[in-house]
């Protein structure tokens, strides 16, 4: 096989995140200095965000079969990116008190960032299939790393477990759709898909299916959903930023690859069920997360009513190409910016053993705690989409296409969803500006100031504002988009 | 410019009050005040320099200033401000009731006032934001701009202040119904903007466009139904009035939250600017519905607010009864009653607002808000019972004040073109008679139930109380002077609805 200069170019980011992720070795082999190692981390991904420049005047581009990066492509890699640099830099003061080999961690975290960024720009089910595996198994060592809290132990195994059914699955469907096709890249898919017979479309339809059922495992939609809140509530919350966002972008981005092609959106019984879905998850993730009293339950709840607003745009994708995927770069954007500030503002709250994850222990923070509060404000608005908040923009795009292209059933989930949503979200909101019932909470906890958390504080802060700018002025980003186009 | 000073100067002075608590603890309120005193001047500017009496009357819109600046073009949305005499008034409205509802929180909200400064400049900023927005997503945008700063301000200054939940629950409920009229609203704007564009291939929110649309009647009746439900949430009309009387039952003692409350006029403002214009050809379909709607308002809020124990509780629903009236002005297509609607939202709001700073006055004596706990209020108190027995008079429409005026010009206007409706309507006031007079009776007549000494009222409260008055009495006496203001844009409103009628009848012919 071939490469030449231009794919090379291409694969640059990947093969810097391998570079970084060697040298994480070796230095871990020579020496464990966890803050050497987290320099080196912190820095192959900056580098590795700094060279999807060069990918821009280069797309869109077929790198062998198996890869396509497109416009777009960039954009989520560089959300995933993100993510990844914030969760390690949250975690490093996590890591301080922790009491076991620290270093791995990073190892973990930039094997998994690799793979999501290889799922983001595959475009052949068997990378997708491989790439799926390299970001998830390292999450499960992720999930399990501070394995001496309660849950945690027990969020590994579930999500252990879960994850090699959706596995299987995805292998199941892959097999059904070779049985067909005789090949496996997506676009043959859709070739064949148009001269197939139709009991032989059908054969081929379960196999989409099954592909489809472990995608929506993996995302956490409806039907599928129960996992979710379980494992976010074992999760770290330094790593559930990491989590949240990565897998669910990288597939999201799969998902939106695969559907930009005819096959899927002319089937009637397809399009049903991804309409029933995106109504159950925006009804029952709002619904359910009204309920909750643990902070991180909440967000895994309030995440599955997100992805379901996201999966709206799947049923529209034919009509309406660039503008939908817009949408899903805005949209991502943030959920990106949530999670940050979300997790990140939790992650203060955390020490070695365990975090502060109770809603009522947060009670009454805006008084000793001002800027961090109104950040988490900001955030709770931007998730329930109120004006001034980026939130509100995402679903101003959002409720535009479903006005339209009339979908008028998805029109009343999505109002019923939002309105659910504001209860739950003004919940969290409004205990945050109670009088504490005990002063013991805001006196003991008190953050600590040591010059670590500083870092941390200001990524939590500039997150927040961004939340708030792009708000008020989407033209900031409407227009990177545009400028990548 | 000036335009821009009127969003701009309560949106940072908002900031700079909840900056200034760390300072000084009485700095928030002097900066909240001056910057309304600011913002009034700037409108006074604005009102001395144009000319109201050159317009053509059949021509509508004819804003005095208009400001355009980039936003979103992607959507053709634009900061789009636009200011007419109609705007003007709602403004002076605006700013007179803030002032005043300042007054009212100057010295009884005693915790946490910079961040009670904060929500409350915030609302005024949205209210301001609504009365000159000129696009309608800019509207849209300030409609649920000041529903979370409104939620603070129930929630976190309500009336209890050992058990914040009851007040809480009424801040949810309040917001919840916003929230469904404000995502009716959004979609009914998206659904108006995108018939447009399928039209004439301009995607744009800019009313000044969306005022000329030639959309399918259909979609027009459905989009105008989306706008009448979202409106009358918020006005509120009976079968979606829920969360007022919660509202102003848990709100503050002081008032200063119901008086907030009271200049959410912001309901018949859109129903007026925006229902009445934007859909001229069905507009006058749903005027059976909307006058069945106004009078069961009319008359259940009357009843209800007769069998009420709680002060506030009546006086919410006394507005409910008004409102009522309003509606039917609105939809009434005479514009008499259209310059009614005028007088009566300034009366009304005006009445509300004293009456809640009366019961805020008693509520602070004797710590109750239940009737049936009062009377013999006349002799414990100075003052305060000859004030409430005016302002009680005057919400029921006493000549000499401004609701009588208005409640006229309305029953006048509407009797020429729904004369059955008129009738009917008339027999309210008598309804509105027995509550009040109840009202008084309770608190202030009959034995007296709390033996205490004579008390002498605020200083402070009772001079607002005396403006209030000589306000109605103003509206009351010389209506004219504030209906010669608005008369250019409501006979404009009036004459371009007029106008678009009588050409469907012709290409009908």
């Amino acid at each position: 096989m071939i490469i030449n200069l231009q794919e090379l170019t291409a694969l640059f980011p990947l093969l810097i995140l391998i570079v970084s992720s060697v040298t994480v070795i070796l230095s871990i082999s020579y020496n464990r200095n966890h803050s050497i190692v987290a320099f080196f981390s912190i820095f192959g991904l900056i580098i590795t965000l700094f060279t999807l420049y060069f990918l821009i005047s280069i797309v869109p581009i077929h790198i062998t079969s198996l890869f396509y990066i497109t416009k777009y492509s960039i954009l989520y890699i560089s959300i995933i990116l993100i993510s990844s640099i914030a969760t390690c830099i949250f975690s490093y003061s996590w890591l301080l008190n922790y009491p076991f080999n620290k270093e791995e961690f990073y190892l973990l975290l930039l094997l998994s960032t690799l793979g999501a960024i290889c799922l983001t720009i595959s475009s052949h089910i068997s990378s997708i299939f491989i790439s799926i595996e390299l970001m998830s198994l390292p999450v499960f060592g992720l999930i399990a790393y501070s394995n001496y809290v309660y849950y945690s132990l027990e969020a590994s195994f579930k999500y252990l477990i879960l994850s090699a059914i959706s596995s299987s699955f995805l292998l199941l469907g892959i097999s059904w759709i070779y049985a067909i096709s005789g090949n496996l890249s997506i676009s043959s898919i859709n070739y064949v898909l148009s001269f197939t017979s139709n009991n032989e479309k059908l054969v081929l339809l379960f196999g989409v299916v099954m592909v489809l059922t472990s995608f929506l495992f993996k995302l956490s939609l409806v039907p599928f959903h129960l996992w979710t809140s379980d494992i976010y509530q074992g999760t770290p919350s330094s790593i559930l930023s990491f989590f949240s966002v990565s897998g669910k972008v990288a597939l999201f981005s799969v998902l939106l690859h695969i559907f930009s092609y005819n096959f899927i959106l002319n089937n009637k019984i397809l399009y049903v069920i991804l309409s029933l879905v995106s109504i159950l998850s925006i009804l029952f993730g709002n619904w359910m997360a009204i309920f909750q009293k643990n902070i991180k339950r909440f967000f895994g709840y309030s995440s599955i009513s997100q992805l379901g607003y996201l999966l709206i745009i799947l049923l529209v994708l034919k009509n309406n190409y660039i503008f939908s995927l817009e949408t899903v770069v805005i949209y991502l954007f943030n959920y990106l910016f949530i999670n940050i500030s979300y997790f990140g503002a939790i992650q203060l709250f955390s020490n070695a053993s365990n975090d502060i994850d109770l809603i009522d222990s947060y009670r009454g923070l805006f008084w000793s705690q001002p800027v961090l509060s109104s950040v988490i404000t900001i955030v709770l608005l931007s998730l329930a989409g109120i004006p001034i908040t980026l939130g509100f923009i995402g679903k101003f795009y959002i409720l535009s296409m479903i006005i339209k292209h009339h979908l008028w059933l998805i029109g009343f989930g999505f109002l019923f969803g939002s309105i659910l949503g504001f209860y739950g979200y003004f919940r969290l909101i409004i205990n945050l500006y109670l009088k504490p019932p005990n002063k013991l909470f805001t006196n003991s906890k008190v953050i600590s100031t040591s010059w670590i958390h500083i870092s941390s504080k200001i990524l939590i802060l500039f997150s927040g504002i961004f939340l708030l700018i792009l708000g008020l002025y989407p033209n900031a980003l409407i227009n990177l988009i545009h400028f990548i186009k | 410019m000036l335009l821009f000073l009127l969003v701009i100067i309560p949106f940072c002075s908002s900031f700079v009050s909840y900056l200034s608590f760390k300072l000084n603890k009485c700095a928030p309120r002097y900066i909240s005040l001056i910057s309304i005193i600011l913002i009034l001047f700037v409108t006074i500017k604005i009102w001395f320099s144009s000319n109201f009496y050159t317009h053509h009357l059949d021509h509508y819109p004819n804003w005095n200033y208009q400001l355009i600046l980039p936003w979103i073009p992607r959507f053709g949305i634009e900061f789009h401000l636009a200011i007419d005499s109609f705007s003007i008034i709602m403004l002076f409205l605006t700013f007179f009731l803030g002032i005043i509802a300042i007054l009212c929180a100057w010295n009884e909200i005693k915790e946490n006032e910079g961040f009670f400064y904060f929500n409350f400049m915030l609302v005024l900023t949205g209210v301001i934001g609504i009365f000159i927005a000129c696009d309608l997503f800019l509207f849209f945008f300030c409609w649920e701009i000041i529903l979370v700063p409104m939620y603070f301000l129930i929630s976190l200054w309500g009336n209890n202040r050992e058990n914040k939940s009851s007040s809480i629950n009424a801040a949810n409920k309040f917001f919840i119904y916003a929230q469904i009229s404000g995502l009716v609203m959004l979609v009914s704007i998206l659904l108006l903007v995108f018939s447009y564009y399928q039209n004439t291939h301009i995607l744009t929110f800019n009313y000044n466009l969306l005022l000329f649309n030639t959309i399918d009647s259909k979609i027009e009746y459905i989009i105008m139904l989306g706008f009448f439900i979202s409106f009358i949430i918020k006005m509120p009309i009976v079968p979606f009035h829920g969360w007022l009387s919660d509202f102003h039952a848990e709100s503050s003692y002081c008032g200063a939250v119901d008086i907030i409350g009271s200049l959410l006029k912001i309901a018949p403002y859109g129903l007026f600017r925006y229902s009445m214009t934007l859909f001229p050809n069905t507009i006058q379909k749903i005027a059976p519905i909307a006058m069945f709607l106004g009078l069961f308002s009319i008359f259940y809020g009357a009843l209800l607010a007769f069998s009420q124990k709680n002060i506030k509780r009546l006086i919410a629903y006394a507005s409910i009864s008004h409102m009522g009236l309003i509606l039917i002005a609105i939809y009434s297509n005479n514009e008499i009653a259209f310059q009614g609607v005028i007088i009566q939202i300034i009366s009304s709001s005006i009445s509300t607002a004293a009456l809640c700073i009366i019961s805020g006055q008693i509520y602070k004596y004797f710590n109750t808000q239940n009737i049936l706990k009062m009377g013999g209020f006349w002799s414990n108190i100075y003052w305060i019972p000859a004030f409430s027995l005016f302002f009680a008079l005057s919400n029921l429409g006493l000549p000499g004040t401004g609701n009588f005026i208005g409640e006229f010009l309305i029953l006048f206007g509407t009797f020429k073109t729904y004369s059955m409706i008129s009738i009917i309507a008339v027999i309210s006031i008598v309804f509105s008679s027995i509550y009040s007079l109840y009202m008084i009776q309770r608190i202030y007549y009959g034995p007296s139930q709390k033996s205490c000494l004579t008390l002498f009222p605020n200083i402070k409260e009772l001079w607002i109380l005396i403006i209030l008055m000589l306000v109605l009495i103003f509206l009351g006496v010389m209506p004219q002077k504030i209906l010669n203001i608005a008369q250019d844009t409501i006979s404009s409103i009036y004459h371009f609805q007029k106008e678009f009628i009588n050409s469907i009848l012709k290409t009908r012919l």
